[in-house]
């Protein structure tokens, strides 16, 4: 489900890249909602946003992966640079409703008062996480 | 008493500390010279009484900033607001040391959007730089450089405005008279997309042309006027999904990161000045 | 700023370490509680082409990375976890990591620039400060969040200051902070570690992975529910909450939304940068890893 970009795959080499190349160009550019719709999800896998197998431990014969960059997303899936960047910018922003801010308060609410009871041992007692409090 | 103190060596104290502080540059004007400025903007509307205006210029951008092919650096990794802290240094010293009143101007702007005090003007008068065709005032040494402006009721000798202009620099008068435009006019044309246009006679510049909302729209292109612009955009949109393209897209998040992080983000367009050949000689590192 | 006279000499290699260390000195001084240096070619392998050194900086040979401590330890004792979400992150690093650009350019004649970080597309910042951090021996990717934990103080705060002057680089560790000694414990035992036993991916979390002979052997991190939680209030909730408004017709619906608290909130964070990121540490509060430096009396 999350495929991010296996160690070994071909990348440019160290040339100075130009500003069409390196993608993220800057300035105002709004995506139309269709071709959001429907490469979101793609675009967003490819990203850092689901982060997969990125420590720099992990042996470099494909196990360790990374994101890729909003111009390797634009030659991998065909589109124009700047769709790919507002693509990405509007997904990160809408994968989680406003409702998760309130979840994410709560979370942090149940996590702090967990420790302040009773430390670590706190999580290992069977009760649901402070995620599910 | 007040008459028998030495008010050149107290100046050259209080601009020598301003110096090991961090300014480059460092000089006294007339505040009367800026007393045709509009009424509320003068500095006798900001200090009653006021004798002196210590203008300070520093906190350039580094060397290896000016070089970057990416525009993200110079837009995001500003210390302008060293200026604000060595002003109200300087004009907290001379209110504890020596009992005057001194006030640092507020580099923000007043009520529609107008600075308190003509930095320029200050700066033009004190000789801490001199008019540019750009528009920034440019040291003949260091170019570009952010300025604070500490007002003061003590009575400092004044240093004038300096004798030769900066600009244009002889390199520039060359350019002119071989293709008939400056550094800084060939990189944003008033004619063609961009904000400045003039004309130089006998190594003068005689005539400037400056689209000064153009200009405020590259200065603060992810700050107030973007977030202001991208809303309206946004709230004249009557389809919803298009409405978070914009308000969820990268502009308007752009704007957000920019307003959070103000203190960094006060210059985002440099390019006259980069072309500039003023203060060059300061950049030349390995 | 004035230029260096005359030519600037190459450093003797012996010498290197020694200005070197004199560099690194001027980050401590100005604030940094740790400083290291990464070669700028070592970003090659991690990072794509646009996110590399040497894009921001031609020729760019070496990265100096500024590393500071964030909350107080009485920050992290508090009852009220809202107290070091406000108060966590004093951007110390960032200030040295300035004043070892300038003083690279002004003592040695070298371009130096503080490397940018602040993100502007996006998520998405320009230069890695994690891998920085990494690359420059201050600490390794953790399960919690891929935060970087030093051995000794467990999460630190970085900047970087990139320069075409050549360094004695220091080394990424050579072994992985985490999983702690007692981490691999727990997780043998329980088949989760602290942090993934806090904040779990598969319950509405964020963390997971599997370690397996003491080792990492598979990571996952969802960064846009951390940033959730992290950046609770602020940029993020105020695009939402702006969002919302745009398509509400009722004007007392409006109203409850501007004049909510949760408005406040997130506008005050936008006044105050230093409370806008870092708004929860609940995966580094059960994280073992420098926990026992923060008991005091």
């Amino acid at each position: 489900m999350y495929s991010c970009m296996p160690r070994g795959h071909g990348t440019a080499g160290a040339y100075m890249s130009s500003p069409i190349e390196r993608g993220e160009l800057n300035g105002f550019h709004v995506v139309d909602p269709d071709l959001y719709d429907r490469y979101r999800a793609e675009v967003l896998a490819l990203t850092n946003s689901y982060q997969v197998d990125i420590n720099e431990f992990l042996p470099n014969d494909g196990t360790r992966k990374r994101g890729l960059s909003d111009a390797e997303i634009a030659d991998r899936l065909g589109l124009d640079i700047r769709d790919v960047t507002e693509i990405r910018v509007v997904a990160e922003h809408d994968e989680y409703p406003i409702e998760e801010y309130e979840a994410s308060a709560r979370f942090k609410d149940a996590a702090a008062a967990s420790y302040l009871e009773g430390g670590v041992k706190n999580l290992y007692k069977g009760d649901p996480p402070p995620t599910k409090r | 008493m007040m008459d028998e103190l030495d008010w050149v060596s107290i100046k050259s104290g209080i601009l020598e500390m301003a110096r090991k502080r961090g300014a480059e540059v460092a000089r006294v004007g007339d505040p009367a010279l800026l007393e045709d400025a509009e009424p509320g903007l003068r500095p006798s509307d900001l200090l009653t009484g006021v004798k002196s205006m210590i203008v300070l210029g520093g906190a350039a951008p580094r060397a290896a900033e000016w070089q970057s092919p990416r525009v993200e650096v110079m837009e995001t990794v500003g210390t302008a607001d060293r200026m604000v802290a060595l002003g109200s240094s300087v004009a907290r010293h001379i209110e504890d040391t020596y009992g005057y009143y001194a006030l640092n101007v507020p580099t923000a702007t007043d009520q529609d959007d107008k600075a308190f005090l003509d930095f320029k003007a200050a700066a033009i008068a004190a000789g801490a730089g001199s008019p540019s065709l750009a528009g920034p005032v440019l040291d003949p040494t260091y170019g570009f450089l952010y300025l604070t402006v500490i007002l003061t009721t003590l009575p400092l000798p004044v240093d004038g405005p300096l004798q030769e202009a900066a600009c244009p620099a002889p390199q520039c008068v060359e350019m002119w008279d071989e293709k008939g435009t400056t550094p800084c006019m060939a990189v944003c044309p008033i004619d063609d997309g961009g904000c400045l246009g003039g004309e130089i006679q006998e190594g003068l510049v005689i005539k400037r042309r400056y689209d000064e909302d153009r200009c405020r729209d590259r200065v603060y292109h992810y700050w107030t006027p973007g977030y202001q612009a991208a809303l309206e955009r946004a709230l004249g949109e009557p389809d919803a999904r298009k409405r978070k393209m914009i308000l969820y897209g990268s502009f308007f998040t752009r704007t957000m990161w920019s307003i959070t992080y103000s203190g960094v983000s006060q210059g985002q367009c440099f390019e006259c000045i980069r072309a500039c050949p003023v203060g060059t000689e300061q950049r030349v590192l390995i | 700023m004035t230029t260096v006279e005359g030519e600037v000499e190459a450093t003797d290699p012996r010498d290197l370490e020694v200005v070197t260390n004199a560099i690194k000195q001027v980050g401590i001084t100005a604030g940094a509680t740790l400083v290291g240096v990464a070669s700028a070619d070592a970003f090659n392998e991690y990072v794509p082409v646009g996110h590399r050194p040497e894009d921001f900086l031609p020729g760019a040979q070496s990265v100096v990375v500024s590393a500071s401590l964030g909350p107080t330890n009485a920050a992290w004792q508090s009852p009220n976890r809202r107290l070091m979400e406000i108060t966590g992150y004093d951007f110390r690093e960032n200030v040295a990591s300035i004043v070892i650009a300038e003083h690279i350019e002004r003592t040695h004649g070298y371009l130096a620039m503080h490397a940018p970080a602040l993100p502007t597309s996006g998520q998405q910042p320009p230069l890695s400060m994690m891998l920085s951090a990494v690359l420059a021996g201050l600490g390794t990717r953790s399960i919690a969040a891929n935060i970087i934990l030093n051995p000794t103080y467990g999460i630190m705060f970085f900047a970087a200051a990139i320069t075409t002057m050549r360094l004695t680089p220091d080394h990424q560790l050579e072994e992985n902070v985490c999983p702690a000694r007692s981490c691999v414990r727990m997780y043998e035992m329980e088949g989760k570690t602290p942090c993934m036993a806090v904040c779990p991916a598969d319950e509405g979390g964020c963390i997971d992975a599997t370690i397996e002979d003491g080792e990492i052997t598979s990571s996952f991190f969802d960064r846009e529910r951390c940033s959730t939680r992290a950046m609770n209030f602020g940029i993020r909730g105020h695009i939402k909450q702006v969002d919302i408004l745009t398509g509400i017709d009722d004007a007392d619906e409006r109203r409850e939304l501007i004049y909510s608290d949760d408005f406040r909130r997130n506008m005050s964070s936008i006044g105050r940068y230093k409370e806008s990121v870092s708004q929860c540490f609940e995966c580094m509060r059960v994280c073992p890893v420098g926990r026992y430096r923060r008991k005091l009396k």
